[in-house]
Formats: C-alpha cells, structure tokens, sequence
C-alpha cells in the first residue's frame, strides 16, 4: 500500500503545481497615485515643464486652425482634389525617440519602408535659421494613398532645445506640399521663442469624470499624441449654445459639454453623449437618471405623460424633466438611425429649473449635418 | 484491476520509458534551441518547455492540435519514472547509495526547474532621475486593471490577466457591478487616429477615446528587442445594460475613465503590476565610459531605499554584479535610456534558486561515491587476483 501511495503523490503534486499557473484576476488596494507618468519624452507640457512662447510669421494663404489640442499651432495649408495639407506644429521634451525613430515613423506613415540608421544623415537636410538649426526630411509616397489618386508627401522639420524637440509637420497630397517648401522654410525662418507661457490652469473634472484627452505611446504620431475633441460637426449633429454657456474640456465620452452658471457661481453641467440605440432604450435611460437622483422609476405607461417632446425638422427629442433632494436633471434623447444622443442639464433644481427655457432653446438649434 | 495496476506499475519503473523519455527531451532542446531564432527565448521557454504538449496550430489560425510532449510532461513522466523506480527497486545499501545520490540530483533538479517555471517572478523597474516607485512590471504580460478611483486616498484595483480576455468569456468579480466582456482581441496591433488613416474600419469602441481610433491587427513578434501591443474591444455591462465599449491598448498611456452608479472607474491596459511594500528612488544614474573613447565602463544607479513603515530608509548603489538584495527581491542594474536619465533594474524573485545548486551538489556527490565504490571494488579484486596469483 506504501508503494501505491508513492505512486499516487507526484501525479497529484504535478496536477497541484500545473494548476498554479491558470492566471487570475488579482484585487488590491494602493494609496492613490499622481497620473499615470508616460515615459520620459512624452510628457505633455505641465507649468514645471512649461514651453517656452513660440512665434512666427505665417504665410498669408494659410489658414490658422482652432481646435486641435496638443498642437501648439495648426495650419490649413492649401486644399487640392478635396485633399487638404496640414501643417501642425508640436512640441515635447526629450528628443522623441530620436531622429532615427522619429522618421522612420512618418515613413511608416505613407507606407515607405525604413530606412537604416546609416541611411538616416543622407535623408535630413539641416538648415541655421535665427530660432537654430532646423533639420527636415522630405518624404514621398511611392503609391497613390490619397483617394487612391494622389500621392501622399510629408515635409517634416525639427528643432531641438536643450529640453525639448519641436516638430513642424506639414502633410498632404504631394504636389501641393512640393509647392508649399519654400512656403515652410520662409515661415521656418520666421520662428522666434521667448519666455515660457503661463502654464494653463488645470480643467476641473467635469461631473462624469472624464479625463483630459491623453497621451499615446510613442509609435503613433506624436501629432496625435492626444486625442483632439472633436467638434460638435464631426458627430453628425450641430447645435448652438448660448453665449453664456461655458464650453468645458470634452471628457472621452462627450460629445458636447458646457458650464452654465448664474451670477452667484451655482453651477449646472451640460453633457451630450451618444451610444448606441440598440442598447440605450428610451425607459431605462429615464429611468437611469432618476434612480442617480433618488426617483422611483417610472413604468412604461407613465412615459406619455411624464415627457414631451420637441420637434425639430425631422429629429424628434423627448425630454423628462426630474427633480429631487435639491437636484433637477433635464434630459433630452435623441434616436438618430442607430445613434442614441443625450442631452442632460444636471445640477442645483432652482438654478437648472430656470435655465429650462434656455435648454429647450439649446435643443431647437440641434441639427444633423 | 490487480493486472492493470501491475501492467501500470512495470510501465512506470521501466528502464525502456527512462530511455524514451531522455531521447524525446533530446529532440524537444534540439527542435527549442532551432526554433529560438524565430521565437525568442521566452516564447520558446512558453511553447516548448512550460507546457505540456508542443502544439501545431493549422493554417489560418484555426485549431491547434498537439504534436509532441511539451517540457513539462517529459520532466514530469521522468520525475515520475525516477519516484516509481526507486519506490519499487529501493534497497537500502551501500553499494547503490552513489546512484541514489544522483537520482536524488536530477529529481532536485526536475523540481526545481519546475517551481522556478511556477514561482519566478521576472519584472522590470524603470525609473527617470528623481522618480518614485514601489512597484515593477513584467516585461511580458499585460493586464487590463480597472480601478475604482472615487476615494480621494486609495485606489481598488482590480486587475485582470490579458489571458483572460483572450479567453472572451465574460468575467464578473464581485467587486465590480458589471460584467466585463471581451468583443474583439488582438495579441499584437497598431492604433492610429483615424483622422490620419486611409479608409479606417469601423472604430471598435463606442465609448472613451476609442471612438476615434482606429486598429490595425499586426502579426505577433518574438524578437527580443521587440515587444507585442495587444489591443481589446471592451465592453462593460451593467444590471440596466451596457455602458458602452472601450477600447485598452497597451500603446494608450494613461486611463479612460468614467463614472458609474456614483463610483468613478479608470479603464488602463498595461505590463502586469506587482506593487512592494517599499519604494526606490532614482538619485543618480551613471553610465561611465572609458576616457576618451565612447566604450561603456560601468553602469551605476545611486537609488534610495525607503519601507512604508519607516524602518528602513537608505541609499544603495546598484551596478553591474552588485544586485540590491530585499525583501526576497533581487534589483540586477538591467539598462538604461533616455540619454542616461533613465535607468532599468531587473527585479527577480525565485525562492526555488538554491534547488538547481543542491541538485548539482548531489548528483556530484553521488557520482563521486558510485565512481569511488566501483574503483574501490576493482583496485580491491585486483589486490585479491595479484595476490592470489
């Protein structure tokens, strides 16, 4: 019997042992932490690091361009075929992975293959302009990527501080940036830096907690390094605030947000998000809000008369309006094809109570594209 | 019964099955060591030996079928075929005692090998000049850590192995209220905006900054210097239904967050994190190189030592063969980047890294007495035969 108890203990050990290593999900607790820190030279500009004020002279016929967040500057170039050249302007410390890294990545990014590290000084034309020594590479699709009809080129320049690298990216159909070199290199020649800009103050978080857009890992273009917040026309809906309404930093949700406050600073939140209308009916989300502020939900039955709806050209928003506990939520929802749209004015009930008809005035300026 | 179990028994202590499974390991290091120069040394260890059947996987990435015994089950059926053999032949006695000795060894051996495949923890600390940290990652896995941030003093972390959303079965843990459910995974994957894309797919994610993202699906690779960005698809739900899709990648560095039923989440894919009880600080790096030339020297970390308790609060320099020893960890000065202001320190754990050592020791020993008595015997019968004659 001794024997087969010998036997029997180094199956069971390696079943034992094998068994240890079926992953598991793991739960534990951490002080709280300072944001997530990237790695060194991806860091974007924070008031210890802050950049210095960068200037310049831009051609007439570009066009300066608002709204993309992490570029420091961003122009329309020229706009050929429907195909439209960019120049962005951005700036990082450290020096980005380096030159060989860097350009190979904007290779990469119209399909060139790499280069070697031996191939890389035959590549960058260096030029002393009065800001310093500006490297830059000309790059050229070898296949027609834009609409399949053009060919895509990158003329992309750099100027490195003790600090930091700054980028000058100009990226578009081919012919159009060839036309634009000379354009670039003037405009190149008129940057001039001075004392650092005030840092900006932090964006408070807004009531759904989103997180300012983000920086990527080094492989995406350092361009995108953040996700800008699209505006209001790139989700298919437009709308119209009114002037005192205060535009907020989109969260990674949002599609839309704003701070409405009266003259004593009371504060109500706007925010307009879209999912999907297959797993966003009508009920639940009315029903979801009024449970966040205490309300017994409401059945089916009693959605006739507890909504109404406001008719806009062809878009249809129904509307509750639920206060409770001090709090009112006004909310619109809007069933666009397979796009569900929420409109929501949360806040104190006696300051949104009388931003109501502004709020149905809101509505009425939604459009679809 | 009596005749299977003696049919197993005579299988299991047999000398042929010793031979098999020694030639099979042969073929399975020399197939290992060949298919390194593709693989990798990691995945090759994966593959090959912490496994228990090599598998073929078919064309197009279907099913993979098994197609030759894996590491573990050649160590194992040895490790078996050696306890077998010695509970069933054991005599306790002098003239075996050296062969005992040795199989002793390689059953050390066998052990250790496999705890330090279970046990070895191999992670990485990266620090920039000035920093603090009290925890490592793994150069290798991921996990996708959801945390529950509303308290403004702890964050809880719930932390889920990439091999479990690989698996896309959903995964419910009674600290979250949804369930989280894996929609679409990729093992290796490149993002870009998809602004700055050619006719992007759909995007996976209909939440976060997913949606304005697009995936490309990239082949795994197993370089050394090169490392996989896995990217998911997730999708949380709720009692009252979905909350939306998010899509992780290890390429976005910081977390999405979002706020649920009065709680604020953060949604990052990251290298597995093992938090310490203490914390380093990097105060210096040193990349020393030989005068007048650019050849490396030494490579030096100056790091202060610090325990959540207080206890200990110390500066040490860690550099190359002088390892920080603590807490059952050890710091290897590993690499550095970032123009020398960053430095890299290999963090290894393995209880089991005497075993290999005393395996060694004893299979010598052994050895050395099986040899010793046999020499003993023949210089002791050729006494007898001389004499005689």
């Amino acid at each position: 019997m001794p024997t087969r108890t010998l036997f029997v203990l180094p199956f069971v050990g390696l079943v034992l042992f094998s068994s240890c290593r079926d992953p598991k999900i793991r739960n534990y607790q951490i002080a709280k932490e300072p944001i997530a820190k990237p790695p060194a030279g991806m860091t974007a500009p924070t008031a210890a690091s802050a950049p210095p004020a960068i200037h310049w002279q831009k051609p007439d016929a570009w066009q300066e361009q608002k709204g993309k967040s992490m570029r420091v500057g961003s122009f329309l170039v020229g706009e050929t075929n429907g195909v439209k050249t960019e120049l962005a302007v951005t700036t990082f410390p450290g020096d980005v992975g380096g030159d060989f890294a860097n350009v190979n990545r904007w290779r990469g990014q119209i399909q060139l293959p790499p280069i070697t590290e031996a191939e890389l000084p035959a590549a960058i034309t260096s030029f002393d302009l009065p800001a310093g020594k500006f490297q830059l590479v000309d790059l050229t699709s070898t296949e027609p990527l834009l609409d399949g009809k053009h060919k895509a080129r990158i003329l992309g320049a750099w100027l490195k501080q003790a600090e930091r690298t700054w980028f000058f990216k100009m990226n578009g159909d081919a012919e159009t940036v060839g036309a634009q070199r000379e354009a670039l290199i003037t405009f190149l020649r008129s940057v001039t830096f001075s004392a650092p800009l005030a840092a900006a103050p932090t964006p408070a978080p807004s009531a759904s907690a989103e997180p300012a857009a983000m920086p990527l890992m080094p492989p995406l273009d350092m361009q995108s390094a953040a996700v800008p917040p699209p505006p209001a026309s790139e989700n298919g809906l437009t709308w119209t605030a009114p002037a005192d309404w205060t535009p907020k930093p989109l969260g990674s949700m949002r599609k839309g947000s704003f701070a409405i406050r009266n003259a004593d600073g009371t504060e109500a939140d706007l925010s307009i998000t879209m999912l999907s209308a297959a797993t966003n009916p009508l009920l639940e989300n009315i029903n979801r809000w009024r449970r966040q502020i205490g309300l017994a939900p409401l059945a089916a039955t009693d959605l006739s008369s507890q909504t109404t709806t406001i008719t806009n050209g062809d878009l249809k928003i129904t509307v509750i309006d639920s206060a409770n506990n001090a709090t009112r939520v006004l909310g619109g929802i809007l069933y666009l094809g397979d796009e569900a749209w929420f409109f929501k004015l949360n806040g104190p009930d006696a300051h949104v109570a009388a931003q109501k008809p502004a709020f149905f005035d809101f509505l009425k300026t939604v459009k679809t594209r | 019964m009596r005749d299977t179990w003696k049919t197993l028994v005579s299988f299991f202590v047999s000398i042929q099955l010793t031979v098999v499974l020694l030639f099979l390991s042969l073929v399975l290091v020399f197939v290992a060591t060949l298919a390194q120069v593709e693989l990798g040394i990691w995945a090759v260890q994966e593959k090959y030996f912490r496994a228990f059947f090599v598998y073929w996987q078919a064309p197009g990435g279907g099913l993979a079928f098994p197609i030759f015994p894996g590491g573990y089950l050649i160590g194992g059926l040895l490790f078996i075929n050696l306890i077998a053999a010695h509970a069933y032949r054991f005599k306790l006695g002098w003239k075996k005692s050296g062969i005992f000795l040795t199989h002793f060894g390689l059953i050390f051996l066998l052990v250790g090998e496999l705890l330090s495949g279970l046990w070895q923890e191999d992670f990485h600390m990266r620090l920039d000049e000035g920093q603090t940290s009290n925890y490592s990652e793994s150069p290798l896995l991921n996990e996708l850590a959801i945390i529950d941030t509303t308290d403004s003093k702890t964050d809880d972390v719930i932390a889920i192995p990439e091999k479990l959303l690989k698996r896309a079965a959903p995964i419910q843990h009674p600290k979250l209220p949804f369930r989280v459910v894996t929609r679409t995974y990729y093992p290796n994957a490149e993002i870009r905006m998809r602004n700055q894309v050619q006719n992007p797919s759909p995007a996976l994610a209909t939440n976060g900054l997913g949606t304005d993202i697009a995936v490309t699906p990239r082949p795994m690779t197993y370089r050394p210097n090169e490392a996989n960005t896995p990217a998911a698809a997730i999708e949380l739900i709720g009692t009252d239904g979905t909350l939306g899709t998010w899509l992780v990648s290890t390429m976005l560095a910081g977390p999405q967050t979002f706020a649920h039923e009065g709680k604020t989440w953060s949604l990052v894919f990251r290298s597995e994190r093992y938090y310490k009880p203490f914390s380093l600080t990097l105060l210096k790096f040193n990349h020393d190189r030989y005068a007048g030339t650019e050849i490396p020297k030494n490579f030096s970390s100056r790091v202060r030592l610090k325990t959540a308790d207080g206890q200990t609060d110390r500066e040490v320099k860690i550099y190359m063969n002088n390892p920080l020893r603590f807490d059952g960890l050890t710091f290897y000065q590993a690499g550095f980047e970032n123009n020398d202001r960053t430095t890299i320190l290999q963090v290894v754990r393995n209880p089991s890294w005497l075993l290999p050592y005393i395996a060694c020791i004893l299979m010598s020993f052994g050895l050395f007495i099986q040899f010793g008595i046999s020499l003993a015997g023949f210089i002791s019968k050729r006494t007898a035969t001389k004499t005689s004659s």
